[in-house]
């Protein structure tokens, strides 16, 4: 009897055990096995969409043939039950693109933003990319391009589809002549105002850059943190001393040095980041900034303990979400000119940067594009009516009245743009954007003076 | 038997398996870390020889000074920090206390909890808003601060969370020390009129010096590469004041994308260790004792 028990367990374990083998091979396949629609299998037969004119171009051979093609598709879009505008977007274009594209599987893993990164990297050093995947332009993308590791697209961007790209949004994903990257948003920082805690306060909505300094010292002595900054995360500072710069350089200077074409080390630059340093020595970032993460400025914010943020379009879900504080009394403005600054208030901070690419050893080069194509032109409109980002594309947007206010706002702040500069770390990307990041931290805290902290940016430019 | 312990050959046959996999687990990496240290290469593109320079480079870098610094700071603080307190326990539970049993499972907690979960943990005691340690200062009429935002405080602040996780493993590395000590030499001492306080340091300490270099060795080899806990606490910020070096060559490989100079770090690491390993072997020279 017990020699019979202990055969039977030993069966059941080694059953165990291969079932738990052939369980993680699995997994690998698709790491997000618990969402079971992840896998956007199409289900009607091949052959009956020759109407859709995304998925023409690339998939004829595959048409041809009959056969089903698998598309790998890596992003940082983990969560398929985000409220994110761009996360919403995402998920529907994976949703719907397993009817509008029949011919073609797509496997989609997604990864938390940070380890989407590191994943990637890893990817790339060990040539295992995924067939298309999220990734920033510009100087984020650089090294990807100077491997030979990205495909160019410009084979697959007919006239058609180029005229339905809205003007400038292709410009951080261009190399060489080479056009690698389909755009889906625009993004768009601007300064979020608490008009509740403003009208509590009897502060004026700052028009002039004094009068935001007057807002800073009226929040600061009713005991309210003036202007929202998670510091800790470095990047939320670079959004700062980049609209500054924006303000006292113009947007063509600024980006001219972001270029490397000109210096860091000008009048204006350093200017700019006296301003920043002289806002945050007066306590306009509150007293604990350097030890905040974003998330927590998103919060303070959120539950009206701050009267400004500065920040990109991705916040006006925040602002409006049920569970805000603040809902409907947030407002966005232009951030006000600096008097003596060389920029006008109608440059913008931000634009298009984020894409999907292709991978040069993709063995389905026509279809991978077109999946690209596919997902960036629907996110594009999607994100937009979540709320998100302006769009990218041309597109009918249909009834817009329950859009979100504060993209709407936005929308019309930007109408009349007269230039823009992109996100100085995806711009810059790498040891560049690692090292503004730690300066700009360093001016916040008071540890470089305005002088020095241009000459050691200019550095990076040398 | 006594055949086969003969055989040379058999030793490294029945070591072979082990053997091969310690040295492609844990040789191979560092050999190639070493390869990498001597390039520059962003980890995509084509490698570029470069000698030593990225060695020349740490000694340049102001951030990863910091980090050395603060590594031998926080070696020190786990010696003091976390060895004489659980020395301290061990020898009192030994004693058979009441409760002995209760006593060694609390202090074992905060071993068994995740790092991360301790980050968490003090990231809400810390908070300069809503935090338990600004609340209750603020109680006392004293100003809250910033402890994780502060150039002053986070070396501090995030240093105490990691000493304070280990006493309660040290403690228990110490306590089975003392525990295999056999009692007939506590009543030896009893008889010869030694009181509690005598025995711990004339008979206690000197029989577990053995297991007192095992946790010495932990501590200090444990603090050398720590990561875990600055990076969910601080990310080695503000401005690297609390960067350590491993912090310091996951942002150098993964951020920067200096693959070169962050492959110098990790040898560096490996380096530290080592030295630190030989030294204690050096100055703490035990024989072996049998009961």
């Amino acid at each position: 009897m017990k020699k019979k028990l202990l055969k039977t367990i030993g069966v059941m374990m080694s059953v165990v055990m291969v079932l738990g083998c052939t369980a993680c091979g699995a997994s690998e396949e698709n790491t997000t096995g618990t969402q079971g629609d992840e896998t956007a299998t199409a289900e009607s037969p091949v052959g009956e969409t020759s109407g859709n004119e995304e998925a023409d171009s690339g998939a004829a051979d595959a048409e041809a043939s009959g056969e089903k093609v698998t598309i790998t598709l890596w992003s940082q879009f983990s969560d398929p039950n985000s409220t994110d505008g761009n996360y919403v977007a995402f998920y529907n274009a994976l949703e719907t693109i397993k009817t509008e594209m029949p011919n073609v599987e797509v496997i989609h893993e997604g990864t938390e933003s940070e380890s989407y990164k590191v994943k990637l990297k890893t990817a790339m050093a060990g040539n295992e990319l995924p067939d298309v995947f999220f990734n920033w332009g510009a100087g984020t993308m650089k090294p990807y391009v100077d491997a030979g590791l990205v495909l160019p697209l410009d084979e697959y961007m007919t006239d058609d589809v180029k005229s339905r790209i809205l003007g400038g949004t292709l410009d951080n994903f261009i190399f060489d002549g080479k056009t690698y990257g389909y755009p889906y948003s625009v993004a768009v920082a601007s300064l979020y105002i608490n008009t509740e805690l403003f009208e509590q306060n009897n502060v004026k909505v700052p028009e002039t850059y004094d009068e935001l300094l007057e807002a800073v010292d009226a929040f600061n002595a009713a005991g309210i943190t003036p202007i929202s900054l998670g510091e800790k995360d470095l990047w939320p500072g670079l959004m700062i001393f980049g609209i500054h710069a924006i303000r006292m350089a113009g947007a063509e200077d600024f980006n001219a040095a972001l270029n490397g074409t000109a210096s860091f080390d000008t009048p204006e630059i350093a200017a700019a980041a006296a301003k920043v340093q002289e806002l945050a020595a007066k306590g306009g970032f509150g007293s604990s900034a350097m030890g905040t993460s974003e998330d927590d400025a998103v919060a303070a914010f959120k539950q009206g303990r701050a009267a400004m943020m500065f920040m990109g379009s991705w916040l006006n879900g925040d602002c409006e979400a049920e569970d805000a504080a603040v809902k409907g009394k947030i407002s966005v403005i232009k951030f006000p000119v600096i008097e003596g600054g060389k920029g006008s208030i109608d440059e913008f901070h931000g634009g298009s940067g984020e894409t999907f690419l292709v991978s040069s050893n993709t063995e389905h080069p026509a279809e991978a594009a077109a999946v690209a194509q596919y997902i960036c032109e629907k996110m594009s409109k999607d994100q937009y009516l979540a709320g998100s980002g302006m769009p990218a594309w041309e597109a009918d947007m249909g009834d817009t009245s329950d859009l979100n206010r504060l993209s709407q706002e936005i929308a019309s702040l930007t109408s009349d743009a007269t230039g823009y500069v992109y996100w100085l770390d995806s711009l810059t990307g790498g040891s560049k954007a690692d090292t503004i990041m730690n300066e700009i931290a360093k001016l916040i805290d008071g540890s470089v003076t305005p002088e020095e902290f241009c000459k050691n940016l200019q550095a990076i430019n040398e | 038997m006594q055949k086969m312990l003969g055989n040379k050959k058999a030793y490294w046959i029945f070591v072979l398996p082990a053997l091969v996999i310690y040295l492609v687990m844990a040789f191979v990496p560092i050999a190639m870390s070493g390869y990498y240290s001597t390039m520059q290469w962003d980890g995509i593109g084509a490698k570029v020889f470069i000698g030593i320079e990225n060695y020349l480079d740490l000694l340049k870098n102001d951030a990863f000074l910091i980090s050395a610094r603060n590594s031998l700071i926080l070696a020190v603080a786990s010696i003091v920090g976390q060895l004489i307190p659980a020395l301290f326990f061990a020898l009192v539970l030994a004693r058979n206390v009441k409760g002995e049993k209760i006593y060694r499972t609390i202090y074992f907690i905060p071993v068994l909890l995740s790092t991360v979960v301790i980050g968490q943990l003090f990231l809400k005691i810390y908070n300069p808003d809503y935090g338990a340690l600004n609340a209750i200062l603020k109680n006392f009429g004293l100003q809250g601060q910033d402890w994780l935002g502060d150039k002053r405080f986070v070396l501090a602040a995030s240093f105490f969370p990691i000493v304070w996780q280990y006493i309660g493993y040290h403690m228990l590395i110490l306590y089975t020390g003392i525990k295999s000590v056999p009692a007939d030499i506590y009543e030896a001492a009893q008889i010869d009129g030694a009181n509690e306080r005598q025995m711990a340091f004339h008979v206690t300490i000197p029989l577990i010096k053995s297991t007192m270099k095992v946790s010495l060795t932990f501590a200090v080899i444990g603090s050398l590469k720590l990561f875990d806990l600055i990076w969910v606490l601080t990310k080695g910020g503000p401005l690297h004041a609390s960067e350590v070096p491993s912090t310091l060559m996951y942002n150098s490989i993964f951020t920067r994308m200096e693959y070169g100079a962050g492959s110098a770090m990790a040898i560096f690491i490996v380096l530290e260790c080592f030295v630190f390993y030989f030294l204690i072997e050096k100055f703490f020279k035990v024989e072996n004792m049998t009961y």
